[in-house]
């Protein structure tokens, strides 16, 4: 007979050690679990020090109130926090650590040392901890806080050592990190050294626009514009203008009750927002607080965190694209007069908040679970920003003259503009099609012979739940037994359409986000082909009569930025880089 | 090595290559299949091209001076016959695959490639004949090939339904339909069919077949030869063939979405339907071409009406005794059904704007027509 080995409960240790599998995964998951502690304990400062990528180091040191000894002893323990009581407080966390796992995960594959403090008691303490073993608890002197420090994070563990990346990679895991909790606690000071040297240094700041300037640097935040909106859901934040984007998605920093998240429904709320402003294959900066009910959103999803799940997925992901596109629909960088950041004193208008007042980092705003959303009052500054109405800006150039028959060339307030003139007529040929079609959109071609798809159970409760919303974009899709569906009709102008496939897209997009916005995509590259062949092309003459026409119609198309195509429609080429390369400055 | 060599007439030849043009496909990623295959056969030439979905075989009468192969693209060897203007043409395949033309004192050198290089072609066996009357797969064909869909997800309903039936006195009923999920057409006629055995037959054309048979409908003959054969089905007159591969998939079935009996019939005059469908189409958008045909007690108006065109109305006198309707239509589907019916006066039959509408000709008793109503 071969060895059957007895079922046996796990020593805590090992426990400890399978659990820090999940919850510290790398030296970044040390740094993210002990910063949220510290900022659950309310720190003003938060400064961490790294050694080789956190390797042989990770150090955290707070302001925050402590723990007494009690505390302290018990909270090395596994499930041990002082922040979730009953399974009920699980269903309204408004803290960001509550899991009880990390300390023990951590202090079971390191070598651990923890001094805090509480303002009650007169010494600290001090606890050791060698892999999951307490060597000592202590009296030791230190201010009111915490201070942690990890050593050898994982040699314990060859089998997770193995897989950590080189010192630069885990380092910038750390800083992306330290970036976003910037970014979520704009009054805490964050300081970040690796062996010594400062990486970051982020000092309080005033308001949430200055951190945003600390972490993102001026070339990013000049290109931020505010957004804004209470009701259903508060969102707070900044979006970068369609043409001020990158190549992949790292630009969009995302933020629900204050816990910094990479949520797809949100970051795919974001990005579709934009529509077809932005160019194929880039994505937009963002940095975005959204603030729901703590009983509409679970935390709980996964050890680190990251990730989150919203009861209304729909209600959340039509909120954002519809704060984005307010914001995006006037355009405010046409403008260009008020630049988004001016040093604080300068402008004596903006009444700065106090560091503790700000929505987004008072933790007792956070705390106060039960209130409805809508008590969490907003304390931003309102950003001097145009106001939304039917902007001026291309009417009001002084038109040159057309270069190259492709090229229109007009003085602005701030310098020169040239206007691609295909660009710019196909995008008001776009958005005049797009109207004209939204009101004629309930037109639909019904099916002689109607297309049954077999949907998956998840599809299934999908499309159950998303009824009114397939029937608004135009089909008749109804049940036709167990989780087959029946197609009856579909939108006239998608008519020649794949509809298969299509539904199933949009379908497939219910269950994913709650929302879909498929079908409208396909319908905007459609209007966008059709605007193409409509309008006047490079090397097409235009007299000034003309070009005017379309300057003052490029104004009543309210998105100004790309062609449909995801061509740039105009550039800028300000006063000031030509008298610098015309060295007269 | 032997290298082809003939002569050949050139008004023959030329208007084998035009059957041809269909099948050798310009835009193949494989460059062979813009190639034809030329070998000399028992009584003459024997020409062969392919995209896959259709084969074309061709025998020309020619004189072969030398045995060999030859490949060559097929446009280009078109275009040269068709610019040439002697009776005659020499062809001579070079050491390097290319081939020299010469005609009267034009003479031309094609790219060619190896011979080895093209597809073999496996004939199906056992093919079954018949001879189907010129004008009666002509109308079949023009009646359907206008509603085949397009779209490729719904694989069954990218070719032309074609089935034959006995009927008494040794004649066969023929039916073709065509669908694309959105209008039907279905024709039935009975007919002579040559060398008809009277057992069923049936298959669904790919919609590539069937463009390029239409082809052979140019010739002046008085049959057709259809072939059916495992996975196949053939066309052949005049010593061309084309193979066209079978959609092998269950096609729908096509009597239940056929209203039988309408409550409503009207009467119109199909060329005053058409330039009144003309006329208002102008101002239609071209995305999704929608009219809206109203229905009064002997009168029938198409209206339209866009925020970026503007509006219309255009009335014809009908014969129609029963309440006023609206319907809506996409107007091309109205259009291609107009235009391939021949009668003077057409009849639609319809219950109400959300079902079928049937349009069909007292003429043209086998032929009927189903078209979707917009819902708007």
């Amino acid at each position: 007979m071969s060895g059957r080995r007895p079922v046996a409960v796990l020593p805590d240790v090992l426990a400890n050690q399978i659990a820090a599998g999940e919850v510290v995964e790398r030296p970044a998951s040390v740094v993210k679990e002990l910063v949220e502690n510290a900022l659950d304990a309310e720190a003003t400062r938060v400064f961490v020090d790294v050694e080789e990528g956190g390797k042989r180091l990770v150090r955290v040191v707070d302001d925050g109130h402590g723990m007494s000894r009690e505390d302290a002893t018990l909270a090395l323990e596994r499930h041990a926090t002082s922040k979730v009581r009953t399974a009920d407080d699980l269903g309204a966390i408004a803290t960001l650590g509550f899991r009880g796992e990390a300390l023990p995960s951590i202090a079971s594959v390191s070598r651990f040392r923890l001094v805090t403090r509480i303002t009650d008691e007169d010494a600290a303490t001090e606890i050791s901890v060698d892999h999951g073993a307490v060597e000592s608890v202590r009296d030791a002197g230190a201010p009111v806080g915490t201070k942690i420090e990890v050593r050898d994070l994982f040699d314990s563990v060859p089998a997770r050592l193995k897989f950590l990346k080189r010192t630069a990679t885990e380092m910038s895991h750390i800083n992306g990190y330290i970036t976003a909790s910037a970014l979520g606690y704009p009054h805490v000071h964050f300081k970040l050294t690796h062996n010594g040297r400062t990486s970051q240094d982020l000092p309080p700041a005033p308001s949430l626009k200055h951190r945003i300037h600390q972490v993102l640097g001026g070339r990013v935040t000049d290109h931020l514009w505010e957004v804004w909106l209470d009701e259903p859901i508060q969102i707070r934040g900044f979006i970068s203008e369609p043409t001020f984007t990158r190549t992949n998605q790292s630009g969009v920093h995302t933020f629900v009750n204050g816990r910094a998240v990479k949520d797809r429904v949100i970051n795919h709320a974001v990005v579709s927002s934009y529509g077809n402003l932005l160019e194929r294959g880039r994505y937009p900066y963002a940095v975005l607080y959204v603030h729901v009910p703590p009983d509409t959103v679970d935390v709980n999803v996964h050890p680190a965190k990251a990730e989150v799940r919203f009861l209304e997925r729909g209600l959340v992901h039509e909120a954002i694209v519809g704060a984005c596109r307010t914001t995006l629909a006037s355009t405010p960088w046409a403008e260009r007069g008020t630049p988004f950041y001016a040093p604080q004193g300068a402008s004596g208008s903006s009444s700065a908040v106090t560091l503790r007042d700000s929505a987004f980092s008072d933790r007792s705003a956070v705390a106060a679970a039960a209130a409805p959303v809508s008590s969490v009052a907003p304390e931003l500054e309102v950003d001097t920003l145009t106001p939304a109405g039917k902007p001026r800006f291309f009417s009001r150039m002084k038109v040159l003259g057309q270069a190259d028959k492709t090229y229109l060339v007009c003085e602005g307030a701030d310098g020169l503009h040239v206007i691609d003139q295909h660009a710019a007529h196909e995008r008001v040929g776009y958005e005049r099609i797009k109207s004209g079609y939204c009101t004629s959109r309930l037109a639909k071609q019904q099916l002689l012979l109607p297309l049954q798809l077999d949907l998956t159970a998840r599809e299934d409760a999908a499309a159950r739940a998303h009824g009114a919303l397939i029937e608004r974009l135009g089909f008749d899709f109804e049940p036709f037994g167990g989780t087959t569906w029946q197609v009856m009709a579909v939108p006239a102008v998608l008519a020649a359409a794949n509809v298969e496939r299509l539904l199933r897209d949009v379908v497939a997009e219910l269950a994913e986000l709650g929302t879909t916005t498929v079908a409208e995509a396909r319908m905007d590259l459609l209007f966008s082909t059709m605007a193409c062949h409509s309008v006047i092309r490079a090397g097409d003459a235009l007299n000034e009569q003309e070009i005017r026409a379309l300057l003052e119609s490029m104004d009543d198309a309210d998105l100004g930025a790309n062609c449909p195509h995801g061509r740039p429609v105009s550039v800028t080429i300000p006063f000031t880089d030509l008298a610098r390369r015309l060295h007269r400055t | 090595m032997s290298t082809l060599e003939l002569e050949i007439e050139r008004n023959a030849f030329l208007s084998t290559l035009y059957k041809a043009q269909g099948v050798v496909d310009k835009k193949s990623t494989v460059n062979v299949l813009s190639h034809l295959l030329i070998e000399p056969s028992s009584d003459g030439l024997k020409l062969t091209g392919t995209d896959y979905d259709v084969v074309l075989e061709a025998a020309l009468d020619a004189r072969i001076l030398h045995g060999g192969l030859a490949c060559v693209n097929g446009k280009s060897l078109f275009d040269v016959m068709k610019s040439l203007d002697a009776p005659t043409v020499h062809l001579k395949v070079l050491d390097t695959h290319w081939i020299e033309v010469k005609a009267g004192r034009s003479k031309f050198k094609l790219a060619g490639i190896n011979p080895t290089d093209f597809p073999e072609i496996r004939s199906p066996d056992e093919v079954v004949w018949f001879g189907i009357p010129h004008g009666t797969i002509k109308d079949l064909i023009e009646k359907t090939a206008f509603s085949v869909s397009g779209d490729e997800t719904r694989m069954n309903l990218n070719g032309v339904f074609f089935k034959l039936d006995p009927s008494e006195e040794g004649r066969a009923t023929l039916t073709m339909v065509s669908t694309d999920g959105h209008r039907l057409s279905k024709v039935e006629t009975t007919v002579e069919v040559g060398g008809y055995d009277g057992q069923p037959y049936q298959a669904i054309i790919h919609k590539k077949g069937v463009q390029e048979m239409r082809r052979l409908l140019e010739d002046d003959v008085e049959h057709i030869e259809v072939g059916f054969a495992r996975g196949y089905i053939l066309f052949r007159s005049r010593g061309t063939t084309f193979t066209v591969r079978q959609i092998e998939d269950t096609y729908p079935d096509y009597e239940r979405v056929i209203p039988p009996d309408p409550d409503s019939r009207i009467v119109a005059n199909r060329a005053e339907m058409i330039a009144a469908i003309r006329r208002i189409a102008v101002l239609t958008s071209s995305k999704t071409s929608i009219l809206k045909m109203e229905l009064a007690d002997g009168g029938m108006a198409f209206t339209t009406s866009n925020p970026d065109y503007g509006e219309g109305r255009d009335e014809i006198d009908v014969t129609y005794g029963g309440e006023p309707i609206t319907i809506g239509f996409n107007y091309v589907y109205l259009l291609d059904v107009l235009n391939v019916l021949r009668s003077e006066m057409v009849t639609l039959s319809c219950n109400d704007a959300f079902s079928p509408t049937v349009i069909t000709s007292d003429d043209e008793p086998g032929a009927r027509f189903v078209v979707m109503p917009m819902r708007i």
